[in-house]
């Protein structure tokens, strides 16, 4: 007797449909289970909440492979990329694609993802400087995208490469990311938000207030409170926008981080309940098909949406493997202590933690810390806040639960409460010892009469006077011997080199 | 200090750790019986020892306490045991009486053997060779499965071969900078430290620790940097520094292309683990982890044009976890990447016991026989059975892992089949070292036989019903394998007690009674012998060593191959000049004392121990944990200088007790504070494995959310009551570093008692 092989279909190949794969491949190349995965976008799966550093020039796209198509096909997974799937019938348990073909499924697994919300703009199309009539058939000219897709990203990278002017606007993490990074690697670029800081539905207005001066003093040009309005074309390609408050500022880009929402249309059309996403179960199992999972940006699973962060997309992902396993009767061998008993690990029970990508400003946050710390009725709120020092932390917890907390500009305290966030636990109950873990492991200033190099005994003066008529690290050693030893004071060369270069006065630590 | 004129001197190595520090033991006879210590000129300690090598010598000698005649526990009428002394005669009857009872009813695998780490090459073989084939039982496992079996598994899989440092500890020297993770030798192997020298006037020291350990304070000044995970975050750490290293372009692509496998599963991998993300898993920053991995990279790339060397070491702190197989394969895998194995530094681990390395490569490992020989393999069976003189089938096959063995004895659970109904247990404390003390004391209890050789009356001995007195280091002679896969003598300086045997001939006396009359030597140097035949063309190959290369003065390294030269095997330091070259091993080097070197002392120069000569990676991916609940703090364990495993030897010597005599919890202030405990008073730790009350420490250098608690205490001060059966899936390591537990002021009862 042959038993058929139970037929799982992804649709989706982000980053989550990739975990979810991964965690499957030992059934798939053992022959107990068929996947098929379908994306719609012609590369596979890469890690997405990334790309930021991407359009930068960074890092490259390669960097962010998480799969490697080979090996999925040679363990047997079909994998078919560029093909989107227009209609589910459950009825069938097929999907239809837009070549005309279908599939069927025995299990679907909705990983859709979300696709960013454009907003729409007066467009003023100019041509040879005067208002232009013809209008071009889209009405939107080219110039503005919305920094979700790689495509998006080497687009973005090409302009910052050539140093043109880049518009963002969003004031939330991804628009405050994208903004930071082009600022780090030295292009213009101005971030236009509707709130009276950036980032306010993450973080508190003294932290926002903190936010938007490092976000200044990193060279990020800030227009707060203010919209854009109008996009103005010069023969169809973007050259300047017009803010709310009537400002007129070039452009070469506009770059719109305002929000995504849930890729659920397919499964909406199907009949089945979404709100903000499919709406799921605790497993991730479709409210009102059971043979039909969502996970990730495109769930909205047990009535919480999804806030587009990468972590609980990748633990449905885990989630649904193990659902599955159990559905289709592959059970996975018991992880078991040594005397047999089964290890039952309590799931954690913390928040989801935001952690702003960023290689000047450390941010993090989690949960809500805007709560008045004078009403009596108020949890218990801790802050410290030294803003000329570029510092602010905030805890609010109650009793033996984190609520909330925002870091900037303390990165220790950052790294220790977004480890608490996360696994549910609480940061220890004097706030103080968290200020002096930061103060204990702060790398010291180096002063100019400070050894850099300790093999050759090099000091930062004598390391600058040399950088100062040197164009690398070698040329730097050949003049003063610095950095021909170990070698491991060579990033801290480089950057006293970037410096010179720039005619900047340069940090840096020991 | 000169030796008294009537002296005699014996050279050989501390009985400890795995640093195996040379020394000179002088010995008087008159007027007054004695024995002094003297640190030798030896390239791993350098004339120098700790303390506890230097008080060594006092558990020589007429101890009221050492045992000196077999005991057999007899019960008396109110049900209270005691132990009787005994004749060899009558204890070793009675063993071989029982075993035979209890294996014709319960099959041969209703004996289990324990080994240990401590015991000399010789009689880790021997043990070995009794357990499968006097025996026959699979049942043997020992307690370096706690220490080295997930350094050793990762290795294995990487690099194809595991010794623990597959370079000469002195090549250390030079480096620019090293990574060291997890191990806190200046406590644990302080004459190690010397070797650190170099990196820290470079300032290249990197300690990874949860708390300021002795050796992370060595980073202080500008010597390095010490970064404090919280337990159980090394893994993520390992991976988000290959991360940066592979996205800032310091990786040796050249390398990876010519001598690795799998280098792009890793980096897909590392690649879900960007430093932003790490630190909600590791509690360390971002910007710390960018700035450490920057610096391991540029001392790497510069150490790949010709610079210092670079080093990343593992030790227990990262390996004793669930996932201690991945974190060294982490580690194992940065090392890959930066190009350093077998060209400009390398990966090693620091084995911890004194023959920790020889100890796992000598056949008392649940799945392997002697030379890291494999036991499932059809080749290293029949190579084995052709040496023992037995047919290949006869060689039992793999038996469970040492935790799954303590904790299934005595016992039938509603989970599996029963565990063992005897066990033999040599030269290790269970009763204190393996995890959850309770269960296996519980256990022990429950055995239909337990027979324990030790020389003092350890906690495990005390619960036995035959305990065997047999010899210490400097009563016997034999070899240990160092932490560099280096061969060394050990030599019999006095006489034992009358009434100690060594293990050797009770073997061979068990053995004879069992019905295996021969292939028993009691004579270590007739067994080092058999090893070099056990091990020819092994992995760890010891064919072209000798007792007297080493008693020469070499410096022998395996792997150390003869070499057919005219069809005749001879030993590879024989060959006449001209003749192919042994391997890897380096004509004419010499060691930093001027020891003529033998065999190989650094491996992978060429090629790795695959088929292919490649190392192999792949995607590590790490796994859910056992995270603290909010109000719960993450207990974890470790070694004091002054103490060496379960203390059944320091904790009998004065000057070391008089340090540290007691069990001590140590808590960041703030935590106490938050705790209501106070400095110095007591503290009860618990969960549901158990409760330890400790004396409270306070150390602004421990992680807030971590205490520790030092390993070497028994009873109800044994920081393994706490720790849990969790094992490594791959090592079968338990976790011993990182147990979830709660915390509050013990009562004035308990502080009492």
């Amino acid at each position: 007797m042959t038993r058929s092989i139970p037929h799982v279909l992804v649709l989706g190949f982000g980053p989550v449909a990739a975990r979810l794969i991964d965690e499957l491949l030992e059934e798939v190349s053992g022959g107990a289970l068929r996947l098929t995965v379908i994306g719609t976008e012609a590369e596979p799966a890469y890690q997405r909440i990334r790309i930021g550093d991407v359009s930068v020039g960074r890092i490259q796209p390669a960097d962010l492979a998480l799969t490697d198509l080979g090996a999925l096909r040679e363990a047997g997974v079909e994998v078919r990329t560029g093909v989107t799937a227009t209609a589910i019938d459950r009825e069938t348990r097929q999907v239809m694609l837009e070549d005309g073909g279908t599939i069927r499924y025995d299990r679907l697994v909705l990983a859709t993802g979300a696709e960013p919300m454009t907003p729409s703009f007066e467009v003023e199309s100019r041509r040879g400087g005067a208002i232009d009539a013809e209008v071009r058939p889209s009405g939107i000219p080219d110039g503005i995208l919305a920094l979700r897709e790689m495509g998006d990203a080497l687009r973005l990278a090409e302009v910052v490469r050539r140093g043109e002017p880049v518009i963002v606007l969003g004031g939330g993490v991804l628009g405050v990311e994208a903004a930071l990074a082009i600022a780090e690697v030295g292009a213009p670029v101005t971030l236009v938000h509707r709130g009276n800081v950036p980032m306010n539905r993450q973080i508190d207005t003294d932290a926002g207030m903190l936010l938007r001066r490092e976000l200044i003093r990193a060279g990020v040009q800030v227009r707060a409170a203010a919209d854009i309005t109008t996009v103005i074309a010069e023969s169809g390609s973007l050259c300047a926008v017009r803010t709310s408050l009537g400002e007129k500022l070039p452009a070469a880009l506009l770059v719109t981080c305002t929000g995504v929402r849930a890729r659920d249309q397919l499964a909406a059309a199907s009949g089945l309940p979404t709100r903000w996403g499919v709406m799921t179960d605790e497993a991730c199992r479709s409210v009102s098909d059971p043979q039909i999972f969502a996970i990730g940006d495109c769930a909205t699973v047990a009535g919480k949406v999804s806030a587009g962060l990468i972590a609980p997309g990748w633990e449905h992902a885990g989630t649904v493997a193990q659902t599955l396993r159990e559905d289709l009767g592959l059970q996975q061998p018991l992880e078991r202590d040594a005397a047999g008993a089964p290890v039952e690990l309590a799931a954690a029970t913390g928040l989801d933690v935001i952690l702003l990508k960023s290689h000047t400003l450390n941010i993090a946050c989690a949960g809500s810390t805007d709560v008045d710390p004078w009403n009596p009725d108020s949890p218990t709120v801790s802050t410290w806040s030294d803003p000329k020092g570029g510092q602010y932390l905030r805890i609010v917890s109650e009793e033996d639960r984190l609520l909330g907390f925002v870091s900037v500009g303390m990165p220790r305290s950052a790294a220790e409460l977004a480890m608490h966030a996360g696994r549910g636990t609480m940061p220890v109950a004097d706030r103080t010892a968290l200020l002096a873990a930061e103060h204990a492991t702060r790398e010291a200033q180096l002063g100019p009469q400070d050894v850099l190099c300790r093999c050759a005994g090099t000091t930062l003066a004598q390391v600058q006077d040399a950088a100062a008529c040197s164009s690398s690290v070698a040329e730097v050693g050949t003049a003063c011997r610095a950095g021909t030893g170990c070698g491991t004071c060579h990033v801290q060369i480089e950057k006293l080199l970037r410096a010179e270069a720039q005619q900047l006065p340069a940090a840096v630590n020991a | 200090m000169p030796a008294p004129a009537n002296a005699r001197e014996v050279s050989t190595h501390c009985p400890y750790c795995a640093l195996q520090c040379a020394m000179t033991l002088q010995i008087t006879e008159a007027p007054e019986p004695g024995i002094t210590v003297e640190g030798a000129r030896f390239p791993t300690n350098r004339g120098r020892l700790c303390r506890k090598g230097s008080t060594a010598a006092e558990l020589l000698g007429s101890r009221t306490d050492r045992l000196r005649t077999p005991l057999i526990k007899q019960t008396d009428d109110d049900g209270a045991r005691s132990f009787r002394e005994a004749s060899w005669e009558e204890a070793l009857d009675l063993i071989a009486e029982r075993l035979r009872s209890i294996q014709s009813a319960h099959g041969r695998d209703a004996v289990g053997v324990f080994g240990s780490g401590s015991l000399t090459n010789e009689k880790t073989y021997a043990l070995g060779k009794f357990a499968r084939v006097a025996l026959g039982t699979s049942q043997i496992d020992y307690n370096g499965r706690f220490c080295m079996s997930s350094a050793a598994k990762a290795s294995t899989e990487v690099f194809g071969l595991d010794r623990g440092l597959p370079f000469p500890l002195t090549d250390l020297d030079a480096a620019c900078t090293v990574l060291l993770l997890g191990s806190n030798v200046a406590d644990t192997m302080p004459p190690f430290v010397q070797h650190l020298e170099g990196a820290r006037t470079k300032g290249g020291l990197i300690v990874v620790d949860p708390r300021s350990s002795t050796t992370a304070q060595l980073t202080a000044d500008g010597a390095g940097f010490h970064v404090a995970p919280t337990p159980g975050g090394d893994l993520v750490l390992l991976l988000a520094l290959a991360n940066v290293l592979f996205e800032e372009g310091y990786t040796d692509q050249d390398y990876l292309a010519q001598r690795v496998r799998g280098a792009d599963d890793f980096r897909r991998s590392a690649a879900a683990w960007w430093p932003e993300r790490a630190q909600a898993a590791t509690g360390v920053g971002a910007d710390q982890i960018r700035f450490i991995a920057r610096r391991l990279g540029s001392a790497a790339v510069e150490a790949r044009r010709g610079g210092d060397p670079v080093f990343i070491l593992t030790g227990r702190g990262v390996e004793q976890h669930r996932d201690g197989t991945d974190t060294a394969r982490a580690a194992i895998s940065l090392a890959l990447i930066l190009g350093l194995p077998g060209a400009h530094g390398g990966y090693g681990t620091l084995t911890g016991q004194g023959n920790g390395q020889g100890g796992r490569e000598m056949g008392q490992k649940s799945d392997q026989l002697p030379g890291l020989r494999s036991i499932t393999s059809p080749t290293d069976r029949a190579h084995i059975a052709g040496v023992w003189g037995v047919a290949p089938e006869a060689i039992p096959g793999p038996g469970i892992p040492a935790t799954q063995l303590l904790h299934t004895m005595g016992t039938q659970t509603e989970h599996g089949p029963a565990g063992v109904r005897a066990l033999l247990v040599h030269g290790s404390n269970v009763a204190v070292s393996a995890p959850d003390t309770s269960r296996v004391l519980r256990n022990l209890r429950a055995l239909d036989l337990l027979v324990v050789a030790d020389f003092f009356l350890s906690e495990t001995a005390a619960e036995a019903d035959v305990v065997l007195p047999v010899l210490q280091w400097a009563e016997e002679d034999g070899t240990m394998t160092s932490l560099e896969g280096r061969l060394l003598r050990r030599r019999r300086a006095v006489d034992p007690p009358p009434g100690c045997r060594s293990e050797l001939w009770i073997f061979a006396e068990l053995a004879r009674r069992l019905g295996t009359p021969t292939g028993f030597s009691t004579d270590p140097a007739e067994v080092f012998e058999e090893i070099r035949r056990a091990t020819a063309s092994a992995p760890a190959d010891y064919s072209a060593m000798s007792w007297e290369l080493l008693d020469a003065g070499h410096a022998g390294y395996w792997p150390h191959p003869a070499t057919e030269v005219q069809g005749v095997r001879v030993p590879a330091a024989a060959i006449p000049a001209g003749a192919p070259a042994p391997r890897e091993g380096l004509a004419g080097e010499l060691t930093s004392t001027g020891e003529p070197i033998v065999g190989t002392p650094r491996m992978f120069g060429e090629r790795f121990a695959h088929p292919d000569g490649r190392a192999v990676l792949r995607a590590i991916r790490p796994r859910a944990q056992a995270a603290p609940r909010a109000d719960e703090l993450t207990f974890t364990t470790g070694r004091l200088m002054e103490h060496y495993q379960s203390g059944n030897q320091t904790r009998r010597v004065p000057a070391l007790d008089a340090v540290h005599p007691k069990v001590t919890v140590q808590v960041h202030p703030a935590t106490a504070r938050q705790f209501g405990l106070v400095e110095n008073g007591f503290a009860v730790v618990e969960n549901a494995q158990g409760a330890l009350t400790a004396k409270v420490v306070f150390d602004a250098g421990i992680r807030a959310d971590t205490i520790f608690s030092p390993f070497h205490f028994a009873g109800r001060s044994a920081a393994n009551l706490l720790t849990r059966g969790l094992t490594d899936p791959d090592s079968k390591m338990p976790e011993f570093k990182s147990t979830p537990v709660r915390i509050r002021p013990a009562t004035s009862l308990e502080a009492a008692a």
